[in-house]
């Protein structure tokens, strides 16, 4: 159980936790891929050298 | 260049997944030479440096014994100029030889700063009598490790080679580790890098020149440096997770620190110990006296982000931070002034950590001008 998952159980049943995190995933996967491209950060691939 | 970011993220993904298909025994070996094959394709300057550099500790290893410095001493040297001078290459227009992708110059000696803190941490470890002589085998696994080539942090080896053999599938872990992954890019990308890089900034005003306009901008990049980072060794942590590795965690709230002392033991934590362990001890144990100590590991902490007189006064300002806030502690207790535990306490030990840390910009740039 990731700790996301526990969270989200922690007030919902099992079943309705996991659509809760598949949709805040989702959201979060969707967030990332837009600033992605609205903002062409690549950091991660010269960060301080 | 913002796609290779990604394919970074997805080919660790790929190479962490299709590990757990091959026999117990490939999948080290597959590991390392996936991640090798990906720092080859994106920056095959620091890929051969590496490669090179990892032979030559293998050589020192299994080489004459002897418990001079000379030999340590010249290997750390070459290390340290080839990562100065490799920086310098990086941030150059000749480093486009290096790495042919127009735009992508600047990956071409990518996570030399990091990779060079693991040659050094494996040479004086081993002079030191703390590592035994390293199969070849397991030095390439260490240092062609995908995970932590690109962000850090700067792990060791002694608990990287001793899960090795170790290693297993573990479903839990997995999606923990993915689930890092993601919350890792949001800080990183999301929070650091658009909501405060892109967004945030642009409201700066454009003459913030003056000391409050830097400070404003010091304070900023504070901000965003420390969801980036935070979110950046995030994915390394999650990444290597995945591949069924715990590597050691690079920040621990900071912001929650006791004083400026406590702030730099909890951020970037794998860079602040490793110039404790092999700066500040070795000059405390020459000295015997701390301050020159806390110096030097501060200078050296500052000169790895960039060798520049700007750095290297960053380095003394924080020096003097954390010996004056530990010097302000004593005398406190002394008063019988002890600080309670809660919110209000608290707001005042970030209030001071914090205006020290952004205040070392236009301190410096005020006092020193054009010079820095």
């Amino acid at each position: 159980m990731t700790p996301m998952l526990r969270f989200l159980h922690s007030f919902f049943p099992r079943g309705f936790a996991l659509i809760l995190l598949a949709l805040l995933y989702s959201a979060l996967i969707l967030a990332i891929l837009i600033t992605f491209e609205s903002t062409e950060d690549a950091t991660m691939l010269y960060w301080n050298g | 260049m913002a796609n290779l970011a990604l394919i970074l993220i997805g080919w660790m993904t790929a190479a962490s997944l299709s590990m757990w298909l091959l026999p117990e025994r490939f999948r080290n070996d597959y590991f390392a030479a996936v991640s090798a094959i990906f720092l080859f394709y994106i920056a095959p300057a620091s890929a051969l440096w590496l490669l090179l550099g990892t032979l030559l500790v293998y050589a020192y290893m299994h080489g004459p014994v002897s418990h001079a410095v000379g030999r340590p001493l010249l290997l750390v040297a070459l290390f340290a100029l080839a990562f100065l001078a490799g920086r310098e290459v990086t941030s150059s227009p000749d480093a486009a030889l290096f790495a042919p992708w127009g735009e992508e110059r600047l990956i071409a000696l990518s996570g030399i700063a990091y990779y060079t803190c693991r040659q050094i941490h494996l040479v004086l470890d081993f002079w030191t009598g703390r590592l035994p002589p390293i199969a070849l085998r397991t030095l390439l696994h260490y240092q062609f490790f995908g995970p932590t080539l690109f962000v850090g942090p700067i792990h060791r080896f002694q608990p990287f080679a001793a899960q090795l053999p170790q290693r297993r599938f573990d479903a839990e872990r997995l999606f923990q580790g993915g689930e890092r992954v993601l919350i890792g890019l949001v800080f990183a990308v999301v929070i650091g890098g658009y909501a405060f890089d892109y967004r945030l900034r642009a409201l700066l005003p454009e003459s913030a020149t003056g000391f409050f306009g830097l400070w404003l901008v010091s304070a900023l990049d504070w901000i965003i440096l420390y969801f980036r980072f935070a979110g950046y060794s995030s994915v390394a942590i999650g990444l290597a997770a995945m591949a069924g590795l715990r590597i050691e965690e690079n920040f621990n709230l900071p912001f929650l620190a006791r004083d400026l002392a406590d702030f730099w033991l909890r951020w970037h934590m794998t860079l602040s110990q490793w110039c404790r362990d092999y700066v500040f001890k070795p000059v405390l144990a020459l000295t015997r006296r701390p301050v020159p100590a806390v110096l030097a590991a501060l200078i050296v902490l500052g000169l790895w982000h960039e060798l520049s007189l700007y750095y290297f006064l960053w380095g003394i300002w924080q020096a003097l931070g954390i010996v004056l806030s530990r010097f302000a502690s004593r005398r406190l207790e002394a008063w019988g002034v002890i600080l309670p535990d809660n919110p209000g306490a608290q707001l005042l030990r970030f209030a001071c950590i914090f205006s020290w840390l952004t205040l070392a910009q236009p301190m410096i740039k005020t006092i020193f001008g054009g010079a820095v």
